[in-house]
């Protein structure tokens, strides 16, 4: 039995302490690995736990813009981009109170009575076949947004949707126009449990009516009859919802009269396509904007800040997991096979000279890749797993030359005369000597595992629901101008490796005059 | 005789690694194989299936054509019992015992019975009857022998099929940018340490020491992104691929040549020197410090000797030793990050070559890749062993 003296541990755990506290970098390090911690804690209370394991096809990813910067890029860019915005409607009405609205100034009605029996007719007529909505939306930014999201609620019946689009007064040839665009775009909505997301971003629909009544009136003829001709005007080049925030003009459709600020009205007719809607469902229109949060999105408009913070959560998961183990592993192969010396020895150096000269890089990759085949999933610990059984050997040296010297030391001698046994030795004697040393190669053995596992996601090799650095930078290398998606996972690597290093170089400083010198 | 034994010990200790490696990598690329080519199979029988089916053949007269290998091929066992019971149908069709089946029912089961002989051809064929460990075996005997067969999709960027030369040409790439990248490292890596060590403490020494801890934690295919987002997309003084096909105007003109080859590679060996030039000056700089202390040293010192020459006559010489091997660990270290940069430079290295094979999910291209990874890294590690027992006296004087 061997009994821990907790005074002591105390007391060499405040004397370590004070020396530790001297080293400014060591200092940095655990500031930094206190940050991490708390990034990796926090998004379990924040955000909902699918954005982690269905990080892919999470379906809150469909409200965000794609490829958008950060939002604070508009501090410093000249040109603003628009920010994300869910508008509701300012106003719900019956359609039936729309109608009477229209009959009466169509017929010139001013008598109060007979408006009122027009009401009365027009709701026992109509009441629950359809609602009209009203929203406005200030428009104050230079870089619009190229989607708009009408979002549906849950309906129970199918419904014919009808948007109506009325843009802002905007100065034409000297004078002020203002275009309004009815039906802009006509759906219908099955019933569906959950929201219905209705992308206008790629709707032809869109488009034509925009053609007809807004570009074809105020484009340069000759500008409009090229676009038409290279087939420049249909929503798969450019986003009908851009060109409607484009001020008209010649070149407005790539632009160049810069957009029209003011507030676009927006009014969507709900109809019930057979029988009645008691309640209006509830809808929304969504800009997504054109930058996004505190990190900007992917280009599946995947919340990078998110992602950032989720993946922290793994990095430290494989940095600390393999540390421990490897650590571990290396220290008790590196002590018995010390303390057995003879054959036992021989054997067990042989064994891991052998697993240390095999080149980790090509066998991680064909495990990952054989793992991926055969049943059909990667996850981190599979990484995790096949990198520990390949990396402990290097540690396992040193360690046993380390203990090699301490076993000759003359305190090891008296404990075996007076009749200590070989497990209260490597106990009592050995292993607290080399507790230090563990220590700083726990620390120092982080980055590796963080680095290779971004190095596999970036070959492919990742376990492919949940987000890690490694695979953001690997899916942004083919979007090198979206700055922000690149910089950031690979900074977070870079911060982590450098807590650790930090604080393995602060511990290595401390330890190592007593015990690498042995 | 000390460095003869030195020797015959390493190349031992060598060659054991590398049919250890090979060992293990056979073993897992044998229970792919078996993945894939049971995929193929699969699709070949589907395939024959498909086609008589569209010819309207009755399948028991085919099933009359092969009728001798039915008995010849019951001897594997996976097969033994389907094979031998559709004989026995065959000889009661035969000798008409089935009158009371339907022309559709015995249809159905010749179909079944010639559908499991070809796919038992098929097996056979792709020496799927054999033991395992036969098969592991061979995968060892072909990786020996370089014998890779060809690829199974098209790689333009090695101009060839066959996996071998593939390889070989890959490699080639691989070493070519990497060794380039650490020759600049390993002499930035000897004179900062130097310079570092002659003066501890100073900003140059705690400057580059702390760029060596920060380097040390940085993805070296983030930085490359980095470089060429700002060499190509900022100030366009970078082609943005480290490869392109040569313009017939400068071929032969080896002037012209070398500059374009510089002006592609200058920003990925510029990754490869950012990411490792610290580390390397950082335990040059160690080791030299620990030299430094020893009592030779302060003799040199003592007697006159002009600090150049102690710093570079005796110190170097004596550093040089476990200068070569941090030297090693630092190659090894940083060419698992350089092969994967390729991917990013679009050089068609070694890493490249993993990244498509990976995508394509080419088995035989991975199997050549690896292999060949491992004996270039069992073959390094042995010549570096063979300076580090020149360089080291005490190995040459040892018996």
């Amino acid at each position: 039995m061997i009994r821990i003296d907790w005074n002591e541990v105390k007391k060499k755990t405040r004397e370590f302490w004070s020396e530790y506290r001297r080293f400014k970098i060591g200092l940095i390090g655990l500031g930094l690995l206190v940050i991490l911690v708390f990034m990796a804690i926090i998004p379990s209370f924040i955000f909902p736990p699918a954005t982690y394991y269905n990080w892919n096809n999470y379906p809150g990813w469909e409200y965000n813009p794609r490829l958008a910067p950060p939002e604070w890029v508009n501090l410093f860019s000249a040109k603003k981009y628009t920010p994300p915005k869910t508008i509701e409607p300012i106003k719900v009405e019956g359609l039936w109170q729309y109608y009477a609205e229209v009959y009466i100034k169509l017929n010139n009605i001013t008598d109060e009575n007979l408006k009122k029996q027009v009401y009365e007719v027009f709701k026992q007529q109509m009441a629950g076949k359809g609602y009209v909505y009203y929203y406005e939306y200030d428009f104050k930014w230079d870089i619009p947004s190229n989607d708009l999201i009408i979002i549906v609620g849950n309906v129970s019946t199918t419904i014919k949707l009808t948007l109506g689009i009325q843009r802002p007064p905007s100065p034409y040839n000297g004078k002020l126009v203002s275009v309004s665009l009815y039906p802009a775009f006509t759906t219908t909505v099955t019933p569906t449990i959950g929201n219905v997301l209705i992308h206008l971003a790629n709707s032809n629909q869109l488009m034509q009516v925009l053609v007809k009544d807004y570009i074809s009136k105020y484009e340069n003829p000759e500008i409009f009859k090229n676009a038409t001709e290279n087939n420049i005007l249909s929503a798969n080049v450019l986003s009908p919802v851009t060109l409607l925030f484009y001020a008209p003009g010649p070149g407005m459709i790539y632009g160049e009269q810069g957009v029209t600020k003011g507030v676009y009205k927006f009014n969507i007719t709900v109809e019930a396509a057979n029988g009645t809607l008691e309640n209006p469902p509830v809808i929304k229109i969504r800009i997504p904007g054109s930058c996004y949060g505190l990190l900007g999105t992917d280009f599946r408009g995947r919340d990078i800040f998110v992602g950032i913070l989720w993946g922290s959560r793994v990095a430290l998961m494989i940095g600390i997991t393999y540390a421990i183990s490897v650590v571990l592993i290396g220290l008790i192969y590196g002590v018995v096979s010390a303390y057995a010396g003879g054959l036992v020895d021989e054997v067990m150096q042989r064994i891991n000279e052998v697993l240390y000269s095999i080149p980790l890089l090509p066998f991680l990759i064909l495990f990952a890749y054989t793992i991926r085949q055969l049943y059909g999933t990667l996850s981190v610990w599979h990484i995790i797993g096949v990198l520990i059984i390949f990396a402990w050997t290097g540690l396992a040296i040193v360690v046993r030359s380390m203990a090699l010297q301490i076993k000759e030391q003359p305190f090891v001698e008296a404990a075996r005369a007076i009749g200590a046994g070989g497990r209260r030795i490597v106990f009592k004697h050995i292993l607290p000597q080399l507790m230090p040393y563990a220590f700083a190669s726990m620390a120092l053995a982080v980055p590796g595992a963080i680095l290779i596992e971004a190095g596999l996601s970036f070959l492919g090799l990742s376990d492919p629901n949940i987000p890690t650095w490694g695979k953001m930078i690997y899916e942004a290398q083919n979007s090198l101008s979206s700055w922000w998606w690149v910089l950031s996972p690979g900074l977070m690597i870079a911060i982590t490796g450098m807590a650790f290093v930090f604080i393995g170089n602060a511990l290595d400083t401390i330890l190592n005059p007593r015990l690498r010198r042995l | 005789m000390g460095y003869g034994r030195y020797l015959a010990f390493r190349a031992l200790n060598s060659l054991i690694v590398l049919l250890v490696a090979l060992l293990i990598a056979s073993l897992a690329f044998n229970a792919l194989a078996e993945k894939t080519i049971e995929a193929i199979i699969n699709d070949k029988v589907n395939q024959v299936r498909q086609q008589l089916a569209q010819r309207h053949v009755e399948f028991i007269n085919v099933l009359k054509g092969v009728k001798p290998r039915l008995l010849e091929w019951n001897i594997t066992a996976k097969y033994k019992d389907k094979l031998w019971n559709c004989y026995l149908f065959l000889e009661d069709y035969e000798n008409g015992k089935l009158g009371n089946m339907s022309k559709d029912d015995i249809n159905g089961v010749a179909e079944q019975c010639y559908l499991s002989y070809i796919k038992m051809r098929e097996e056979i064929s792709w020496g799927l009857n054999l033991p395992g460990y036969v098969r592991i075996m061979l995968y060892v005997w072909k990786s020996l022998t370089l014998d890779f067969g060809e690829a199974r999709m098209k790689y333009p960027q090695f101009g060839t099929n066959e996996i071998r030369t593939m390889v070989l040409i890959a490699m080639g790439r691989t070493a070519l940018l990497f060794t380039t990248a650490y020759m600049i490292n390993v002499a930035i890596a000897i004179l900062l340490g130097l310079q570092m060590a002659r003066k501890v403490g100073s900003p140059l020494d705690r400057g580059v020491s702390i760029v060596a801890m920060i380097s040390a934690s940085l993805p070296m295919f983030w930085v490359g992104m980095l470089l060429i987002y700002v060499f190509t997309y900022q100030l366009h003084i970078y082609p943005g691929v480290a490869m392109e096909p040569m313009p017939a105007s400068i071929k032969g003109n080896i002037l012209e040549e070398l500059k374009w080859w510089l002006w592609h590679l200058y920003v990925p060996i510029l990754t490869i020197v950012l990411v490792g030039f610290g580390g390397g000056a950082y335990s040059t700089r160690n080791l030299v410090i620990s030299i430094m202390q020893e009592d030779f040293v302060t003799t040199a010192r003592a007697k006159g000797v002009p600090e150049r020459k102690v710093i570079y006559g005796h110190v170097l010489k004596a550093a040089s030793p476990p200068i070569v091997t941090s030297i090693s660990l630092g190659f090894i270290g940083t060419f698992f990050g350089a092969i994967i940069s390729e991917v990013v430079f679009q050089w068609p290295g070694m890493g490249s070559l993993y990244y498509l094979a990976l995508s394509n999910a080419d088995v035989p291209v991975l199997m050549a890749n690896t292999f060949m990874f491992v004996f270039l890294f069992v073959l390094v590690k042995f010549l570096l062993e063979i300076v580090y027992g020149v360089l080291d006296p005490r190995i040459k004087a040892s018996r």
